[in-house]
């Protein structure tokens, strides 16, 4: 009988009175013994805290980053109108005679920013 | 299946029992894993609780393309192996080279047999000094019992070869017992 016959035999419960049986029953019976290492009583616990503490630092940290955002955007505003900004140069000149394209441009960077997240890395 | 599906739902919803629920659930699975293949208590534990953080953070990307147990054991393995390279252990593919089985098999610490009185803590003995694939299928199979598809799924590899590292796995622990303990 060859060494897989033997192992499948053995899997099933049915032991054969020879030495390589025998081996294959004691390595069969400490591999299904638990081992000793256990989590501890309290490890929910332990995750639901810190889980909870990360969720509220990503809070914390997000109202930062949109309140930063919305910081730059108002002093771009005051910038412009203290400056008498007006856009007819470089590429701004280009752009604002195509407000349409300039929406499409930031709607379709948007919708394959979702594409993304909902669809390809889902299927990943 | 659709008991995971509600328990995901209620995780997601933010509801602290089905988190704990979860967690519960899992935690043989996960102790399986990370205990077979991390050495040292704390380091085990804190991987432990990384590996449940992980599955909390990416539960909302979960899609059900696999079962969540198979889902969350692969998060384990890959966390366990990840750590095994950042601590340089010895995490080797596993050797092709002639003459590693017959090493494998002759290797081994007269001291240590003795030490250990019981026949089944040498057996534990002797799973340890496998090469990490080897422990980390014959835990999935004996301890969790997965499938081998299963078991492929978790360690990115073909069905055949689990069934192949677990045979030869077996094996080895087989011959090593024959030669070492005392089996008439």
């Amino acid at each position: 009988m060859t060494d897989e016959e033997l192992q499948g035999r053995i899997e099933k419960g049915e032991l054969s009175d020879n030495r390589d049986s025998r081996a294959y029953s004691k390595i069969f019976d400490a591999l299904r013994r638990e081992p000793e290492f256990k989590v501890p009583i309290n490890l929910a616990e332990r995750i639901v805290l810190r889980a909870d503490l990360a969720s509220r630092k990503s809070s914390r940290d997000m109202v930062w980053l949109y309140a930063g955002l919305a910081a730059c955007f108002a002093a771009m505003i005051v910038a412009a109108l203290l400056t008498n900004f007006k856009i007819n140069f470089g590429a701004l000149k280009f752009i604002s005679g195509y407000p349409g394209l300039f929406v499409f441009g930031i709607l379709f960077v948007l919708a394959l920013q979702w594409v993304d997240r909902k669809i390809v890395r889902k299927a990943v | 299946m659709t008991d995971d599906r509600a328990l995901v739902s209620s995780v997601i919803r933010g509801e602290e029992h089905a988190l704990k629920a979860l967690i519960r659930q899992h935690e043989c699975l996960v102790a399986h894993m990370v205990g077979r293949l991390v050495k040292g208590e704390e380091d085990r534990e804190e991987i432990c609780q990384d590996v449940f953080l992980k599955v909390y953070e990416k539960l909302p990307e979960f899609g059900f393309q696999s079962k969540l147990s198979t889902w969350i054991a692969t998060i384990a393995y890959r966390l366990a192996i990840n750590y095994i390279r950042k601590q340089r252990m010895t995490y080797e593919e596993l050797p092709e080279e002639k003459g590693w089985a017959e090493r494998f098999i002759q290797h081994e610490d007269p001291g240590s047999i003795l030490a250990e009185k019981d026949e089944n803590d040498q057996i534990q003995g002797f799973i340890d000094q496998l090469p990490m694939q080897y422990k980390a299928v014959v835990t999935l199979y004996h301890l969790d019992g997965m499938n081998y598809s299963e078991i492929g799924a978790i360690m990115d590899m073909p069905a055949g070869t689990v069934k192949s590292y677990l045979f030869r796995a077996r094996n080895l622990l087989k011959e090593k017992a024959m030669k070492y303990l005392d089996i008439e």
